[in-house]
């Protein structure tokens, strides 16, 4: 347990990103391999073997996902989602920006492993450098004759188009990233039915994440097996970690599935800032309910004891307060968030984000009443579950834990009308 | 269509197994309450007020999107779906105005109706509301942002029924707003089906705004009159004035156009003659209903055979053109409904219904603005689009449909007729200006099944045409009339040579007493000049209509007479079905249906009218037209059309309706508008045979050289002067 480098194996190296530095570690050797070596069918049944679920926040298995997709002829697609907008996640941008090859090959290998011949990379639009990094790798790539028509002479065509969105977070939602990828509004659709089997123009489509297609060649590479015997039995593998707030050494770091959340925090990342106490952390993004310093002891970073703990991996995004952090501001800025980044178009998001802020707003300001907090809390009820996209549950995840961990904070507030940290 | 039980609330129901919950819940009558659902409209999913708890899903399921399974259990009435109900009622109270008194939607609101039901009597709601201005969309709709719950049932009519129109959600989250983007003005010919499908009072129509409130009208079924399409409207009427049309049956189609739902208040209008006015020198002085009809007949008696004619509109009901019929054989007068100087007849197509229209694999319009003319039969044309069909429009004119659709192409006005021959023929290259892609696509569907639709503007000769080469190929055609009951006229046995002869013979002193009924010669007969020589010359001219207009001017006697709201009469449809009216208020004044003044002035005559109508077997044959094909030569021809927002009866005297369109608009190809350099907007002379006429230039993207296309139906602009008995001229056009 503790750091292991299979991601981020190239990103320290000078000119990570050139086509030439990636070829020399072995880069698209994978993609050789697969395209003359094996069927796409064996690559299914290699990635179902490792046991990688998907890195993107949802953890749903990859090999699974890829199997829902209908062997017929129509045209199949492949989107990369790159729309890394979850709070606190900064872990798909290293690979992009320093790996891009990577990247790539992981996408070759699995349009091909799922029958498309279309791959796209939808990119934030913030990542402005990100998407040139990716389009010159790219390039490289095509004049090599690594991607485009008959990728390196296996009479298999994979093309890969760069798309970059134009800001909204809930573009990140499979769906409305769909929409959003076809010109229209990023408005989350409707399931069923599911991108597997009307997607992209209505036709299969597969969206993983950059990190879990960028895990694909290694699984090609080494087997299933090899793969699976890292991290722990239910939660396979490596995943990176971008933890920030309160530590000395914010940043991104490659652990194995299974590592202490202490020592996270405590070792890797340095410990908190200045000596201070622990007050809370967002294990996952912030969607993910927030955890005490109490109760992160003994949990280990996988997806199994972070939703025992009441919280879950999510994206592996971990913010971490320190003792100086007001809940009730942090909880109010994250609402702040969702309600500016709802999509608008089913009633308990639209309307609870915003009602949200509105309470909360009061709070902060001091005209806060006790009522509040059972109107805020109630908010599960009506949003929990009912809302046409996970974004309304999302919006719940700081809020109801918010409130629940740190209830005497809010009171504080509500009663004495100002912040009992001076914030 | 294997089917499945489902229970709801212990109420066991069989649905087709692609039902929805909330369908098997209408079968099983079990009431799950909804914004966003829409019978007619793809499901959405939005506003999630139709929750329900089914067993073995650990969510709550949205009913209007979720389907059903054999066996599935689902329950409305747990504490649960309680819950979550007044949960959602109260966000979507959150920031509405709750301005019900004012607001005219009040009374057939969904948020009120299901606030009362499902919500809950307060509201935790302490802070500030956020509100938004309103905003009028032309003359119209009224737009209340703050009264909006979002559903986007509008914006879903404009994206899948409209294919595209510009009305949309603009930003994101709370502050999403639905408008428009480009445009102040929205009138795309089916504007009212935006106040028809928003279940709160977001968009309303103009015309009823704070006018009465909906519990106070009583509502009556009725027929549209201003197209074939024969749709079902419902007229509200309050103390004898009519407020408000609502389409509330899906029949034919579950839209209307903004002629059906705006055009109506003329029927209130002050301007209408309630009495019967005879002319004492050069005044109209009212008089009573026995002299009127007294003098009359002794008018009309004294006439021998040929020398007495009638006009009628192509509007007037199945009894009322029996009346006339049966009238003028007692006077052996001549009769004719044709007033647009048309040169054919009702012909019985093979297509027998709307469902034929929406299901054909292909269908081609050549010879009229279907959108202008039966405008929700070119919906059902994109909707047979939508389902996978190729669509063309060929013409020298289109605005709506044409741009929705695969194969377009505007023709030269002049040639227009010839250039359909020649496609009819199998020539596909000699339609212009039309892409390989489109051309590809005109031959596939002239090699396939196809549904030729000819517009009202064909004429005999292209129908003919038409018919010959249709029975050749075994493709259906489907041919339109004029007015909303043609077909009834037929029927009835008014027509003779055509409107055109008779005027002829007024203007030779033939035919030597008119009676026009339900018409404005000057507005609908495509010769201005020979209508007023006509008029003039008559000897006795009665004219029966709501208003006194331009043909009134030369009357002898006007009788006041009912509209289709005070009038059960019937009419025949597109289709040859027979739709009849209920009269929905009590006749105005002293006006009477056209078959009860001829009654009286058969009374008084002592002969006998009947207005009893069949409808008729068989429709005209086209074979049997003797006319070319038309063709006009000339530098600038000029094709005249109505403009959709004054081609509705009456339009004059609707004033919202005809508001829409401002000014006269002449539209002109780029190379004209180069050569006489003028751009969008600018003023443009056209003159002709009879006088000289301004336009606003529309400069139009494949708009043929030398090819224009000029508004008419505009008050105190009589361009049917520019005619010569065809609606297509040579003019000359130049800069104003």
């Amino acid at each position: 347990m503790g750091e292991y480098k299979l991601l981020l194996a190239n990103v320290d190296k000078p000119d990570s990103e050139k086509l030439e530095t990636y070829r020399k570690s072995g880069g698209y050797e994978r993609l050789r391999k697969a395209l003359f070596e094996m069927k796409p069918e064996e690559i299914v049944e290699e990635v179902k073997k490792s046991g990688l679920r998907g890195r993107g926040g949802a953890g749903f298995p990859t090999g699974l996902k890829w199997s829902f997709v209908p062997k017929t002829d129509e045209p199949k697609y492949l989107v990369c989602n790159a729309d890394e907008g979850e709070p606190g996640t900064f872990k798909d941008r290293v690979i992009i920006e320093k790996d891009p090859h990577l990247l790539l090959e992981g996408i070759a290998i699995s349009a091909y492993a799922i029958g498309a011949h279309e791959a796209f990379i939808y990119i934030r639009g913030e990542y402005e450098y990100g998407a040139q990094v990716l389009e010159r790798a790219i390039k490289e790539a095509e004049e090599a004759g690594i991607l485009g028509p008959n990728a390196m002479g296996s009479g298999y065509d994979i093309k890969i188009t760069v798309h970059r969105g134009a800001g909204a977070y809930v573009c990140g939602e499979e769906t409305a990233l769909l929409n959003s990828l076809e010109g229209r509004r990023g408005h989350p659709r409707i399931r069923p039915p599911f991108p597997a089997s009307k997607g992209l123009y209505q036709h299969p489509t597969v969206i993983n994440n950059v990190e879990t297609l960028a895990t694909v060649p290694f699984i090609v590479e080494r087997g299933g097996d090899w793969y699976a015997s890292l991290g722990t039995e239910k939660s396979k593998g490596t995943k990176l970690f971008s933890i920030s707030g309160h530590v000395n050494k914010p940043g991104v770091y490659e652990l194995e599935l299974g590592t202490p959340f202490e020592e996270l925090i405590y070792e890797i990342a340095g410990g908190i800032r200045e000596g201070r106490k622990l007050k809370a952390v967002i294990p996952g993004g912030s969607s993910t309910p927030m955890l005490t310093a109490d109760e992160i002891k003994g949990v280990k970073l996988d997806y199994e004891s972070l939703q025992a703990a009441g919280s879950m991996l999510g994206s592996g995004a971990v913010i971490v307060m320190d003792e100086t952090t007001c809940i009730v501001k942090a909880v109010y800025r994250m609402a702040k968030f969702y309600a500016h980044e709802s999509c608008g178009q089913c009633t308990p998001c639209r309307e609870g984000t915003r009602w949200m802020v509105q309470i909360l707003s009061r709070i902060v300001n001091g005209k806060g009443r006790m009522e509040d907090l059972d109107v805020l809390l109630d908010m599960k009820n009506i949003m929990g579950g009912n809302c046409l996209c996970p974004l309304g549950d999302a919006a719940l995840g700081p809020l109801i834990s918010g409130i629940t961990k740190f209830r005497d904070e809010f009171v504080e507030h509500i009663k004495t009308g100002r912040c009992p940290l001076g914030g | 269509m294997g089917m499945v039980k489902v229970t709801i609330d212990g109420i066991t129901v069989e649905v087709p197994e692609n039902a929805t919950i909330l369908q098997a819940a209408m079968k099983a009558g079990v009431d799950i309450p909804y914004f966003c659902y829409h019978p007619y409209l793809k499901p959405a999913g939005l506003c999630r007020m139709c929750l329900v708890e089914v067993e073995g899903m650990p969510k709550l399921a949205p009913a209007c999107v979720t389907q059903v399974r054999d066996g599935m259990v689902v329950r409305t009435n747990t504490e649960r779906v309680k819950k979550v109900r007044e949960g959602i009622v109260e966000f979507q109270l959150l920031h509405h105005p709750l301005d019900c008194p004012i607001c005219d939607q009040a009374g057939e609101c969904y948020l009120q109706d299901i606030t009362f039901r499902y919500g809950r009597a307060t509201s935790r709601f302490v802070d500030e509301k956020e509100l938004y201005p309103t905003k009028f969309y032309g003359p119209l709709i009224v737009h209340e942002q703050s009264r909006c719950i979002l559903c986007k049932r509008c914006v879903r009519f404009c994206t899948e029924v409209l294919n595209g129109a510009d009305w949309n959600v603009y930003w994101r989250a709370a502050h999403s707003l639905i408008g428009s983007y480009e445009s102040d003005k929205v009138a795309n010919y089916f504007t009212c089906n935006l106040v028809e499908v928003c279940p709160v009072g977001a968009i309303t129509s103009r015309l009823y705004r704070y006018k009465t409130r909906i519990w106070k009208l009583e509502f009556t079924r009725s027929v549209c009159e201003h197209c074939e399409m024969g749709c079902s409207l419902d007229l509200g009427v309050r103390e004898n004035q009519l407020f408000k049309i609502k389409h509330r049956m899906a029949d034919p189609s579950p839209w209307i156009c903004d002629k059906g739902y705006y055009a109506f208040d003329y029927v209130n209008h002050a301007e209408r003659i309630l009495y019967p006015l005879a002319r004492q020198e050069n005044k109209m002085v009212s008089v009573e209903v026995e002299d009127a009809v007294s003098s009359i007949a002794d008018k009309l008696k004294n006439y021998g055979e040929g020398e007495v004619a009638f006009i009628l509109s192509p509007s007037l009901c199945l009894e009322d053109a029996a009346a006339v019929s049966s009238m003028a054989k007692a006077v052996k007068g001549l009769v004719d409904y044709r007033v647009y100087g048309e040169d054919y007849l009702p012909v019985k197509g093979n297509v027998s219904d709307i469902e034929d229209v929406e299901s054909a694999k292909a269908v081609l319009v050549v010879g009229g603005d279907v959108a202008v003319s039966h405008p929700v039969l070119a919906l059902s044309i994109l909707k047979a689009k939508n389902a996978g069909a190729k669509v063309g429009v060929l013409s020298a004119h289109d605005i709506f449909l044409g741009e929705r659709v695969d194969v377009f192409s505007l023709l030269p006005a002049g040639s227009e007729e010839p250039l359909i021959k020649e496609l009819l023929d199998g020539n596909v290259d000699a339609i212009p200006d039309l892409s390989d892609e489109e051309r590809s696509c005109l031959k596939d569907m002239l090699s396939g099944e196809l549904l030729l639709v000819a517009g009202v503007r064909a004429s005999s000769a292209l129908r003919a045409a038409i018919y010959s080469r249709s029975k050749e190929k075994g493709w259906k055609y489907l041919f339109l009339d004029r007015g909303c009951n043609a077909k009834g006229l037929y029927s009835a046995g008014a027509y003779s040579e055509g409107v055109g002869e008779i005027l002829n013979r007024v203007k030779e002193g033939k035919v030597k007493a008119l009676v026009v009924a339900g018409v404005d010669l000057f507005n609908t007969y495509p010769n201005g000049s020979l209508v007023k020589e006509a008029l003039e010359s008559a000897e006795f001219l009665v004219v029966m209509d709501l208003f006194f207009h331009d043909t009134a001017m030369y009357s002898d006697f006007f009788l006041p007479i009912t509209s289709f709201a005070e009038d059960g009469g019937s009419v025949v449809d597109l289709f040859w079905r027979v739709r009849r009216r209920n009269p929905a208020m009590q006749p105005k004044g002293l006006s009477r249906p056209v078959r009860d003044w001829l009654a009286l002035i058969g009374e008084a005559m002592g002969a006998d009218v009947d207005s009893q109508g069949q409808v008729a077997e068989t429709g005209w044959d086209p074979l049997q037209a003797k006319a070319e094909l038309l063709e006009v030569k000339g530098n600038t021809v000029a094709l005249v059309e109505h403009a959709f927002y004054r081609s509705a009866r009456y339009a004059s005297w609707c004033s919202r309706f005809s508001e829409v369109a401002e000014s006269p608009c002449a539209y002109i190809s780029e190379d004209d508008a180069k050569a006489l350099g003028v751009s969008d907007g600018d003023k443009v002379l056209v003159s002709g045979k009879g006088g000289k006429f301004e336009f606003v230039a529309k400069v139009r993207e494949g708009q043929p050289k030398g090819s224009i296309v000029i508004d008419a139906g505009f008050d105190r602009f009589p361009v049917t002067l520019l005619l010569n008995g065809s609606w297509v001229a040579p003019v000359e056009l130049r800069k104003a």
